[in-house]
C-alpha cells in the first residue's frame, strides 16, 4: 500500500515535471450527468482521480443511440482513457474499441465478452444483488403495512439484479422472524423521466406500500419526491450512490454501488501501468457494494435490526450466504440456515 | 407570389441566425468563447470526412420524419405520431430483417424496408380512421399511439425479441439486410440510407407538386369544404394522408436501423427523432427540398453540438436551446417578417 | 355633378366632418387611390358607391389608420390628423363598422362592447364592473333603437344583432363618425330596413354617417350625398336628390349598364332534373326539406324564392351530393343520382354554383387555373395517368378567364386575390363550361350575392346566355328581384315545403312576399297560375 502511495507521488511529480499528460472523456448514453445515481457517481470517481494525478477530465452527453459510435470515437482521438457509462453503451463500445488500440477504454456496467480479442478494454460490473440484499431486509423488518414496492427502471439485468436482491432480503426477513411481506413490482421503462417515477411510486403507496425502493436512475429522483411528499411513515430506498440526503428522513437508506470507486480504481491502474483488461465484478467483499451508513434515519431502527445486517454482511463477505443473481437463482433460492446472534 | 419565395428561404435562415446570436450570448454566459464553439461545432459537423459522414448518417432518418410531417400538415393533417410511427416501422422492418437473412440483399433490404413502411402506415391509419370516422382529433390519437408504440417496442425488446445481456435489445438484423456501404471511416458507415431519403424527397415533391392525389390532398388541406364540393372523397383523403406520413415515418425508422449500427431495435431506439420531424418540417416549410436541409441543419446541430461537448466543453443544452429559438421564430414568422420589412422601410428611407 | 379635380382651393371648415384631400396610394403594382379628395359634412349620411375594386376601402382603410396615405392630407373637424393606427381614429372619433365583424364569439354582448376599453371594477380594479358595463350597454342600445340582448354570446346570436352590437360598440368608444363598410351585404331585407332606421336616428343625433356600399336602391333610399369612385379616382360628387340609379350606375361602371335582364322567351326541351318527395334533414338533424318534389328541362331556368334558412342550403346540397337524402329521388337525365357521390354527381352533368363561394366554391390558396379545374381535376385532358397536365391546365384557364372576363387575367394569382365578382365569375365560368365533359343542368345558389353591378350584370347575362344554349337551371336566391328576372317558372318555399309554383308574368312580388310567409299558392286571391 505505502509502495503504491509512493508509486502514485512520484507519478504525479513526473507528469507535472515533463508535462505528460493524460486526459480523460467520460460518454454517457442520453440520460447524462444530473441523475443524482449513476452517471453522476461515475463522474464523481473520475473527478477525484484527475484531481488527484491533475490531469483533465470531461464529459460528453448523447443525444441518441446513434451517437454512441462517434462519440466514443471522437472521444478516443481526443482522451487516453475513454468512459462508457451504463449499459446501453455496450454495442457501441465494442465497435469503437478495436479501432483505438492505443486508447484504454472504461466500461461502467459492461461486461467484456469473453471472445472480445483488444486489450484496452476493462469492464466493471457489480453484485448489485448483495446490497440491495441488505436493503431489503431492513425494509422487510421496517414495514408497517407488510406490503413494499419495487420501481425498476428498463428491466435490463444490472435493475433486475437489485430487484433479486431486494426481493431475497425480503425472504430472509420473513423466514427469520414469521412476517409476512408483499412486493409491489413496476417499471417505469426508462431512466431519466422523475415524473413517470413519482407517478408509479405514488400508485404504489396508494395501494398500501410504505416503503418503496428504486433502481431507476433519474426517474428514481421521482420515488424519493414521492415519498417525501407522502410524509412520515413513508419511505424510498435510494440507489447507486448515497441519497439519503436528497429528501432526509423519507430515504430510509440506500443501496449503494461504487461506481466512482470503480472509476477512481480504473483510472489509478492506468496512471499507474498496473491496468488489466477483461471483466472486474465488484461486490460486498471488495466493498463495490453496500448501504448507506442512514445518517438520517439510523435511530428509527432498532439496534437488533442493525446488528443483523452486520451479521449478514459478514456471511456474504466470508461467502456463506449466497444472493441469487438471476430470475431462476431467486425462484429456487432457499433461505438457509442462519444462526442469528 | 415571388415574395413569398423569397420569405420561404429568409425566414428560417434568418431565425437560425438569430437563434446561433441568441445562443452565443447564452455560450458567453457561462464563460466560453462563442467563436471557438461554432468554430468546433462547423468543424464537428463538417471538418474531415468522418464529421462529414455522421452528419450525413444522422441527417438520413430525419429527412424523412421531416418528410412525413410535412407531408401531413401540407394535407392539414397534424401528424404528431411520426415518433411512434418510426418506432412501429423499424421494429416490423427489424423483424423480417432479421427473419429472412437467407433472401439476397437485392429482395431482403427492399422486402424490410417496405415492411417497416407498411407498419408505420397501419400505425398512421390508426389515427386517421379514427379522425375521419369519429372526428377525433389526430393530434390527441397520434400522441396516444405514440405512448402505445414505445411500450410495444420496450415489451419487445425485454420479451419476445430480447437477446443476451446488456440493454434490452433485440437480434442483430441479418448481413443481407444491412444497407450497402458507400464510406466506411473506423467505427462510422455510411450507407446508401442517404441516397434513399433524397430519392423519396423527390418522389414526394412529385407526388405533391405534379400528380392530382397532391392536387386533391392539398386542395383538401387548404379548404375541406371546398374540396368535398369539387368531388374529393374527403375520408379517404384523411385516411390516405395519414397512412403516407406513417409510412414515410415507418421507412425513417427502418432505413436507420438496416443502415447504421448496431442494427438493432432497442426500446429508446426513435430519441425523439419523429418529434425532430416536426421542426424539420416547420423550418423546411413543408418543402421537400426545403426538408432536406433543415433536416441538415439540425443533423449539423446534433454532430456540432458532440464536438463542442468535446472539444470546447459546451453541454449540449446549448444546442436544445437553438433549436428552441429557431422553431420559435420559424413558428412566429411574423415576427421575422416583421424584422425584414422594417430593415427594408429603413433602407429605402435612408 | 363636380368633376374629379383635386380642388386644393377648398378650405375645410367646422362644417366639415371629413375633408380628405389629394389622397394617394400605392400598392405593388396598383395604384389603389390617385389622388381622391373625398368631403363628408357634419351631420349627413354620405354614400361612397363604386364597384369591388374601386378604392372605397383602401379609402376609409386610410381614414381608419389601417394604411398611411403615400401623399395626401385629412382633417377631421376642420384640423388636420394624421392616423397611424386605428386607435389615433377612435381617440379622433371616427368609428368603423366592418363587413366582417371584429367580434369574440364566445363572449358575450356586453364584454364585446367593452372589450379593449373596460369599465373597471371601482373596488376590484383587475375585474370589469359588470353592472355598470351593461348599464351602459342597455342605455345606448335605447337611445339609438339598437335591439340587443346584453347579456346573449355572440355566436348565439343572428348576424344582424350582431351588427348592432358592432355599432354599440363604435358608440361605446364615442364615436361621431360612423363608417359602415357594406353593411347590408350580410343581411335580410327586413333587416336592411332596421338598419336604415337607426342610421336615420344617429343622424338625427348628430352622428355623421359614411354609408360604402354598391347597391344603388339603398342610396337613393338613405343617403344625403354620394360620391362615386372607379378605378381608384372619383368619378361623381352629387346630391341624392339630384341623381338616379342609372346615372349612378353609369360613373361607377364608366358606361351605360341595363338594369333590367333581357331574355328571350324559353323554349323548354327534355327533362333533365327530376327531384321526387325530397326529404333531408339539417346539421341538427332538424327536417330542412319536406316532400319536395320539382323539375328542371333543357333551356329553362327554374328560380327558387324564399326567405333565407327555409331549406334551400339543404335542397341544393342533397342535390349535389353534398348532403345525404333520408327520403325521396333524385334523377338526372333518368339515372337516379340519389345519395351518389359528389363526384359521380358531376360525371353526369350536374353542376353547382354553390351559395358561398369562399367556403365551397373556391380553394383561395390555389391559383386561377387549380381552381378552373376544381371538380374535374381527374378528367382528361387536366389529367393523365394520375399525373396532372400542366400545360392543358393552363391552356384551359386562359382560354376561360378570357371567355367569361374574369379579371385580371393573370391566371397565376390566387384566387383569393380575386376580387368578389370576379371569384364568382370564375365559379360560374367553371360550372357553366362544357369542356373537358358537358354541362347540361347547373343548381346556381345565391349567385350575385354580395356583388357589384357590373359583375351581377355580367353574370345575369351569362346565364341567360347558357339557358338559350339549352342548359338547365335552378336558381336559389333570396333576391325577389333576381328571380323574378331570371326565371321562367317560381317555385316558393318556406320551411322546407314548396308552397307553389308559379311564372313570373302571372304574379306580383308582393304575392310571392306572401307565399314566402308561409301562405300556400291557393290561399292567395291570384287564382290565374292554376290555368295551364
Amino acid at each position: 500500500m505505502k509502495i503504491k502511495l509512493f508509486l502514485v507521488i512520484a507519478l504525479v511529480a513526473l507528469f507535472s515535471v515533463s508535462g505528460l499528460a493524460l486526459r480523460v472523456i467520460m460518454v454517457t448514453d442520453m440520460g447524462g450527468l444530473g441523475d443524482k445515481s449513476f452517471n453522476d457517481g461515475t463522474w464523481e470517481g473520475i473527478v477525484r482521480a484527475g484531481n488527484f494525478l491533475g490531469i483533465d477530465y470531461d464529459v460528453v452527453q448523447s443525444y441518441e443511440q446513434g451517437d454512441y459510435i462517434p462519440n466514443l470515437s471522437n472521444a478516443a482521438r481526443e482522451a487516453d482513457i475513454v468512459f462508457a457509462v451504463g449499459f446501453l453503451m455496450e454495442d457501441a463500445l465494442f465497435r469503437v474499441a478495436p479501432q483505438f488500440p492505443g486508447t484504454y477504454f472504461v466500461g461502467i456496467d459492461i461486461a467484456v465478452p469473453e471472445d472480445f480479442e483488444g486489450d484496452n478494454v476493462v469492464g466493471y460490473l457489480f453484485r448489485e444483488q448483495e446490497g440491495a440484499f441488505l436493503v431489503g431486509y431492513l425494509a422487510a423488518a421496517m414495514t408497517q403495512s407488510n406490503l413494499v414496492g419495487f420501481v425498476g427502471g428498463i428491466p435490463i439485468p444490472p435493475v433486475e439484479r437489485f430487484r433479486y436482491g431486494f426481493e431475497a432480503g425480503i425472504r430472509v426477513y420473513e423466514d427469520l422472524h414469521g412476517k409476512t411481506v408483499d412486493i409491489l413490482r413496476g417499471y417505469t421503462n426508462d431512466f431519466n423521466d422523475p415524473a413517470k417515477g413519482k407517478d408509479l411510486a405514488m400508485a404504489q403507496f396508494a395501494e398500501g406500500a410504505d416503503i418503496v425502493f428504486h433502481a431507476a436512475g433519474a426517474c428514481g429522483n421521482g420515488v424519493i419526491e414521492a415519498a417525501a411528499e407522502r410524509g412520515e411513515g413513508y419511505f424510498a430506498i435510494g440507489v447507486d450512490v448515497d441519497q439519503d440526503y436528497m429528501a432526509p428522513g423519507s430515504v430510509l437508506t440506500s443501496s449503494i454501488k461504487r461506481v466512482d470507486m470503480a472509476s477512481y480504481q480504473a483510472i489509478l491502474s492506468i496512471a499507474l501501468g498496473t491496468f488489466e483488461a477483461g471483466t472486474k465484478i465488484l461486490g460486498i467483499a471488495d466493498e463495490g457494494v453496500g448501504m448507506s451508513e442512514m445518517q438520517y434515519t439510523r435511530h428509527l431502527v432498532p439496534a437488533t435490526v442493525l446488528a443483523e445486517l452486520d451479521f449478514l454482511k459478514e456471511e456474504i463477505k466470508r461467502g456463506a450466504l449466497a444472493i441469487p443473481e438471476t430470475q431462476d437463482a431467486l425462484d429456487a433460492f432457499v433461505v438457509p440456515d442462519i444462526a442469528l446472534p | 407570389m415571388n415574395r413569398g419565395k423569397i420569405y420561404a428561404f429568409l425566414v428560417p435562415t434568418i431565425s437560425v441566425l438569430i437563434a446561433l446570436g441568441i445562443g452565443s450570448i447564452v455560450i458567453l454566459l457561462i464563460g466560453k468563447n462563442p467563436i471557438t464553439a461554432y468554430s468546433v461545432m462547423f468543424q464537428g459537423a463538417f471538418g474531415g470526412i468522418e464529421a462529414l459522414a455522421d452528419t450525413v448518417v444522422k441527417m438520413t432518418p430525419l429527412v424523412l420524419t421531416g418528410l412525413a410531417v410535412g407531408f401531413g400538415f401540407r394535407a392539414g393533417v397534424f401528424n404528431i405520431g411520426a415518433d411512434g410511427q418510426m418506432a412501429m416501422g423499424a421494429l416490423m422492418g427489424a423483424i423480417v430483417a432479421m427473419s429472412f437473412g437467407w433472401l439476397p440483399p437485392v429482395i431482403l433490404i427492399p422486402l424490410s424496408i417496405i415492411s417497416g413502411m407498411v407498419a408505420g402506415a397501419i400505425w398512421a391509419s390508426i389515427a386517421g380512421f379514427l379522425k375521419a370516422f369519429t372526428g377525433a382529433h389526430e393530434v390527441i390519437s397520434t400522441i396516444m399511439l405514440n405512448w402505445i408504440a414505445i411500450n410495444i417496442g420496450t415489451f419487445m425488446v425485454t420479451g419476445p425479441l430480447a437477446v443476451g445481456t446488456g440493454t434490452p435489445k433485440s437480434p442483430e438484423i441479418a448481413d443481407a439486410a444491412k444497407l450497402p456501404i458507400i464510406l466506411k471511416v473506423q467505427a462510422i458507415q455510411l450507407t446508401i440510407g442517404i441516397v434513399i431519403a433524397i430519392l423519396v424527397a423527390i418522389v414526394m415533391y412529385i407526388l405533391i407538386e405534379k400528380t392530382t392525389m397532391g392536387y386533391e390532398l392539398r386542395g383538401v388541406g387548404f379548404n375541406p369544404f371546398a374540396a368535398e364540393y369539387g368531388g374529393i372523397n374527403i375520408k379517404k383523403n384523411i385516411v390516405m394522408i395519414m397512412a403516407i406520413s406513417g409510412a414515410l415515418a415507418g421507412m425513417a425508422g427502418i432505413v436507420d436501423l438496416l443502415g447504421v449500427p448496431p442494427h438493432r431495435f432497442l426500446g429508446e431506439f426513435t430519441a425523439g427523432r419523429g418529434f425532430d420531424g416536426i421542426t424539420i418540417a416547420l423550418i423546411g416549410r413543408n418543402h421537400p427540398i426545403g426538408i432536406i436541409f433543415a433536416a441538415l441543419l439540425i443533423s449539423v446541430l446534433r454532430t456540432g453540438s458532440n464536438a463542442m461537448q468535446i472539444r470546447a466543453q459546451i453541454p449540449n443544452d446549448i444546442v436544445t436551446i437553438i433549436q428552441g429559438i429557431v422553431i420559435f421564430l420559424v413558428a412566429a414568422e411574423r415576427i421575422v417578417a416583421t424584422l425584414i420589412e422594417w430593415k427594408k422601410r429603413k433602407k429605402v428611407t435612408a | 355633378m363636380v368633376p374629379a379635380s383635386t380642388s386644393t382651393d377648398l378650405k375645410p371648415g367646422k362644417d366639415d366632418a371629413i375633408v380628405m384631400k389629394g389622397i394617394t396610394k400605392r400598392f405593388p403594382g396598383v395604384l389603389a387611390n390617385d389622388h381622391v379628395d373625398f368631403f363628408v359634412k357634419k351631420g349627413e349620411i354620405h354614400a361612397l358607391v363604386g364597384e369591388n375594386g374601386a378604392g372605397k376601402s383602401t379609402l376609409m382603410n386610410q381614414l381608419y389608420g389601417f394604411h398611411l396615405p403615400d401623399e395626401g392630407e385629412i382633417y377631421i373637424n376642420g384640423e388636420e390628423a394624421s392616423f397611424r393606427s386605428p386607435k389615433d381614429a377612435i381617440n379622433k372619433n371616427i368609428g368603423m363598422v366592418h363587413q366582417h365583424f371584429m367580434l369574440v364569439g364566445n363572449q358575450t354582448v356586453t364584454e364585446n362592447v367593452v372589450l379593449g376599453s373596460e369599465i373597471l371594477h371601482p373596488v376590484m380594479k383587475v375585474f370589469l364592473d359588470r353592472k355598470k358595463a351593461r348599464r351602459t350597454v342597455m342605455s345606448l342600445s335605447k337611445q339609438f333603437g339598437l335591439a340587443v340582448d346584453p347579456d346573449s354570446f355572440i355566436e348565439d346570436i343572428p348576424v344582424g344583432m350582431q351588427q348592432r352590437v358592432e355599432i354599440i360598440k363604435t358608440l361605446y368608444r364615442g364615436a361621431d363618425i360612423l363608417i359602415f363598410d357594406e353593411p347590408t351585404a350580410v343581411l335580410t331585407p327586413q333587416e336592411t330596413e332596421e338598419l336604415f332606421k337607426v342610421m336615420k336616428l344617429l343622424k338625427k343625433e348628430g352622428k355623421t354617417v359614411v354609408f360604402i356600399t354598391h347597391k344603388l336602391n339603398e342610396v337613393m333610399a338613405i343617403t344625403d350625398r354620394v360620391t362615386v369612385m372607379r378605378l381608384g379616382k372619383v368619378t361623381g360628387r352629387v346630391d341624392t336628390k339630384d341623381t338616379n340609379p342609372r346615372q349612378l350606375a353609369n360613373m361607377m361602371v364608366g358606361r351605360e349598364v341595363l338594369l333590367r335582364v333581357e331574355k328571350k322567351p324559353h323554349e323548354p326541351g327534355d327533362l333533365l332534373l327530376e327531384v321526387e318527395k325530397l326529404f333531408v334533414r339539417d346539421n341538427r338533424n332538424l327536417q330542412a326539406v319536406k316532400d319536395v318534389s320539382l323539375n328542371v328541362r333543357e333551356g329553362e331556368i327554374v328560380g327558387i324564392a324564399g326567405v333565407a334558412g327555409n331549406g334551400q342550403s339543404e335542397l341544393v346540397e342533397a342535390i349535389t351530393g353534398l348532403r345525404k337524402v333520408e327520403s325521396g329521388k333524385i334523377r338526372m337525365t333518368g339515372v337516379d343520382i340519389t345519395n351518389l357521390s359528389t363526384w359521380e354527381i358531376r360525371e353526369i352533368g350536374l353542376n353547382h354554383v354553390p351559395e358561398d363561394r369562399l367556403r365551397r366554391g373556391l380553394i383561395t390558396k390555389y391559383p386561377l387555373y387549380f381552381n378552373a379545374i376544381l371538380g374535374k381535376h381527374k378528367d382528361e385532358p387536366f389529367s393523365r395517368d394520375g399525373f396532372l397536365m400542366l400545360k392543358n391546365i393552363r391552356n384551359y384557364t386562359k382560354d376561360l378567364v378570357e371567355r367569361f372576363d374574369v379579371r385580371p387575367r393573370n391566371i397565376d394569382q390566387l384566387a383569393g386575390n380575386l376580387s368578389g365578382g370576379n371569384q364568382q365569375k370564375l365559379i360560374v365560368a367553371r360550372e357553366l363550361d362544357d369542356k373537358p365533359r358537358p354541362s347540361r343542368c347547373v343548381v346556381v345558389s345565391q349567385p350575385t350575392r354580395g356583388l357589384d353591378i357590373g359583375a351581377i350584370e355580367y353574370i345575369h347575362k351569362t346565364l341567360i346566355t347558357m339557358r338559350d344554349q339549352g342548359i338547365g337551371i335552378l336558381l336559389v336566391s333570396m333576391e325577389l328581384d333576381e328571380i323574378f328576372s331570371l326565371s321562367d317558372r317560381i317555385l316558393v318555399i318556406y320551411e322546407g315545403e314548396i308552397m307553389g309554383e308559379v311564372t313570373p308574368d302571372e304574379i306580383t312580388k308582393e304575392e310571392v312576399g306572401l307565399m314566402m310567409a308561409g301562405q300556400r299558392k291557393a290561399e292567395t286571391a291570384v287564382e290565374r297560375g292554376d290555368q295551364k
